[in-house]
């Protein structure tokens, strides 16, 4: 996989390049300190793939995506942890990594990335599922990387000191943000606050008994105070 | 205060002397020219400027291991997008412990 670097700082794109190295699969065919450089070899030269910082001065990542002539891949590489969502908006933008880089974020990136090429070369029409069903998902942040948790398969949340523990069918994630928060991020249809500590999707409930709750083999215990509002929601016959 | 490290660079580089070199010399290349012109926007009064050059100086706080003191500059880089120069003072005092220790590399 060809890959080019466009950073205005100098010591990013020395990170990443020496990184790059570290995956057989990546080929650093060129650098660029500025969008107009890279913009030349783009028109003359294929690349799969672009790393691209959003932040640079008198251009934006942004902008810069949007005169691709040809959608190229780009994982955006920043410091900046604010601009997730609006990077999902772009077809082309396959990831987002944050600043200082860490080997074992980008090699993620670049798996994540061969799925993506795998299911477009099945005939899956992976990228336009992802731009219709954006509102299907959370970003979370996860030591230092922005990860992206499908909501319907998210089955507990637990509150555990000054994070939460998010529980899909297949693992758990450790986040740094409260209950309440989340809380306020979730589609209100499907999570509900069955304990102080815990949020459960109801969707996911196996069964109720003894006030405690049964999803895949956890068990979630039902607060007092929420019990009459829990029944008032679920469809009881 | 917390001290700057090398933690990063050490574990970015695996052991290969050259690749950790290249990039103590670029940070000692670097880090002036970007404080140079943090200190020239801040002398314009350019807050868009400044904040730009708060930005680039954030990722090396954070090259070197100073994790409270990025979350300072993080601050300090909403401030000026508010317009403000809270946290100037606290900045300025990272800016001249990494000054301190880029010296000693």
């Amino acid at each position: 996989m060809n890959c080019i670097i466009i950073d205005d700082e100098k010591m990013a794109r020395s990170i990443l390049k020496t990184l790059c190295n570290e995956i057989k699969l990546l080929t650093v065919i060129g650098e660029y300190s500025n969008a107009i450089e890279a913009i030349k070899f783009l028109n003359d030269n294929k690349v799969d793939l672009i790393f691209l910082d959003i932040h640079m001065p008198d251009f934006n990542g942004f902008d810069f995506v949007e005169t691709l002539k040809y959608k190229t891949k780009v994982v955006l590489i920043t410091s900046d942890d604010q601009l997730a969502i609006k990077a999902f908006k772009y077809l082309n933008i396959v990831d987002y990594l944050l600043k200082p880089l860490s080997l074992d974020s980008l090699e993620k990136s670049i798996e994540k990335i061969k799925m993506l090429d795998v299911d477009s070369n099945t005939g899956s029409k992976t990228l336009e599922k992802k731009k219709n069903h954006v509102s299907d998902y959370i970003f979370v942040n996860i030591n230092h990387r922005l990860i992206r948790l499908t909501i319907n398969e998210i089955n507990i949340i637990k509150s555990d000191k000054n994070y939460i523990l998010i529980t899909t069918d297949t693992e758990t994630h450790k986040v740094n943000i409260s209950l309440k928060k989340i809380q306020q991020r979730l589609p209100l249809k499907s999570f509900f606050r069955v304990h102080k500590s815990y949020i459960v999707n109801l969707n996911k409930i196996v069964d109720i008994e003894d006030r405690t709750i049964v999803i895949q083999k956890n068990v979630v215990p039902i607060g007092n105070k929420y019990w009459m509002n829990l029944k008032n929601r679920l469809n009881l016959i | 205060m917390e001290k700057p490290n090398l933690i990063y660079i050490n574990q970015l580089a695996r052991g290969d002397n050259s690749i950790k070199n290249e990039l103590i010399n670029i940070i000692k290349t670097e880090f002036p020219e970007e404080k140079k012109y943090y200190f020239e926007s801040l002398q314009q009064n350019n807050f868009k400027k400044i904040a730009e050059n708060v930005h680039r100086l954030k990722h090396k706080i954070s090259i070197l291991g100073l994790s409270n003191s990025y979350k300072i500059a993080k601050e300090f880089e909403h401030n000026l997008r508010e317009q403000s120069l809270e946290r100037k003072q606290d900045f300025e005092k990272i800016l001249i412990a990494i000054t301190h220790y880029i010296e000693t590399l």
